[in-house]
């Protein structure tokens, strides 16, 4: 049973690692790489969480593009599967009242964790914002949660740069009144 | 204070900054604007800008408004631009070359707002900028009733203080950055027409 259900899961990674976009792919390790060969090509992962059955998940936040963020899951030291996590798919998973790990294992580390909360007796909890692209241009996922650390809102937003630009929002506006 | 400020529904008192003049000792009062896009967040009904006003404090026990500083929601289109919209805080510098001829708020999505004050009876607004939204702005979300209506790119113009040059610095809170602004056009003459003499200001 345990064996079936490991099975189960390495087969639906490898299928996400299959239907999931890919930056570009002469940039990635091979499969079958050792964690030696994966760190000399990648780099220190953002950060290595353990996955069923003695495996390891590598995560490389923003690596190699901005707009990327990879799972590299290992077994038995070998590199077996690599998913791009920052997606529709991926996203549609993050719902209201998620905890923050769960969010965390779902997309990865943020691109960015802010606070707008200048106020100690606010109920403002941290916003987490994932930077990826799509057809449409590059977006941010923007994740509110409350003090209890749990989503309240999660967004896909439009980047300023891709997605208002010439339509005259990201142009600042003044005026000294001259006709006054 | 024995009487409170003649201010309107659930606006408050966010800073407060006095004005010495010879003739009158003034208090500009801006309250902080806490919904977003103009709407009640638990009921999604409209709700009324919070704003700033202008108080004759010579007499600190029997303050008198003199006059309401508000921005308008159109031309703009500010309720329906993402974030707040509304007044938050005034420049708290006591020296040359605006005290007491300028009050200058921050004023969220509707950027930095300059008003003459030189009548404090009849504020002349002079000036305004509005920052645009960048790579770096958080989005802000409106909710209501826990439910989730939209997230947009919105400036929120939180804070501006001056300097002794002139410079005006306004500082985002949803994380666009800082700007450093002068004055120009009827903004600046303002200043200039009064020159650096300041003959009304006690100090």
């Amino acid at each position: 049973m345990r064996a079936g259900v490991k099975t189960t899961w390495l087969a639906l990674l490898s299928a996400l690692a299959i239907v999931l976009p890919r930056a570009d792919a002469g940039e990635l390790p091979k499969l079958g790489s050792s964690a030696a060969e994966v760190r000399g090509e990648m780099g220190v992962p953002t950060a290595i969480r353990p996955a069923p059955g003695k495996n390891q998940v590598w995560e490389y936040a923003g690596k190699p593009s901005p707009y990327e963020t990879y799972f590299l899951l290992f077994s038995k030291g070998r590199l077996i599967t690599i998913r791009q996590v920052i997606s529709d798919l991926t996203f549609a998973q993050v719902k209201v009242g998620m905890t923050e790990p769960r969010v965390r294992a779902v997309l990865g580390t943020p691109w960015r964790i802010t606070n707008v909360n200048d106020d100690a007796d606010e109920d403002i909890g941290d916003v987490w914002e994932y930077r990826s692209r799509d057809a449409g241009g590059t977006y941010k996922l923007h994740i509110e949660f409350d003090l209890q650390r749990r989503v309240v809102v999660a967004a896909k937003v439009a980047d300023v740069a891709a997605g208002e630009a010439g339509k005259g929002l990201a142009t600042p506006t003044a005026s000294s009144f001259p006709d006054r | 204070m024995d009487s409170e400020p003649n201010s309107p529904g659930d606006q408050g008192g966010h800073t407060s900054f006095p004005i010495y003049k010879k003739r009158q000792d003034l208090l500009l009062v801006t309250s902080e604007e806490g919904v977003n896009e103009c709407t009640d967040s638990t009921t999604g009904a409209d709700s009324p800008d919070h704003i700033a006003w202008l108080y004759d404090i010579s007499n600190e026990k029997k303050p008198t408004q003199l006059s309401v500083l508000t921005v308008p929601r159109n031309p703009g289109d500010f309720c329906h631009k993402g974030g707040r919209f509304g007044a938050h805080a005034s420049s708290e510098s006591f020296y040359r070359p605006y005290y007491g001829k300028l009050a200058i708020i921050s004023w969220f999505n509707a950027g930095v707002r300059v008003w003459d004050i030189r009548d404090p009876s009849d504020p002349v607004p002079v000036a305004y900028f509005i920052p645009a939204p960048n790579e770096n702005t958080i989005a802000n979300c409106l909710v209501v009733n826990g439910k989730q209506i939209d997230c947009k790119n919105a400036i929120q113009t939180n804070n501006v203080e001056l300097d002794d040059r002139g410079f005006i610095y306004i500082a985002d809170r949803a994380g666009t950055g800082m700007h450093i602004l002068r004055l120009t056009g009827k903004a600046k003459e303002v200043v200039v027409e009064d020159g650096d003499r300041n003959d009304d200001l006690d100090r």
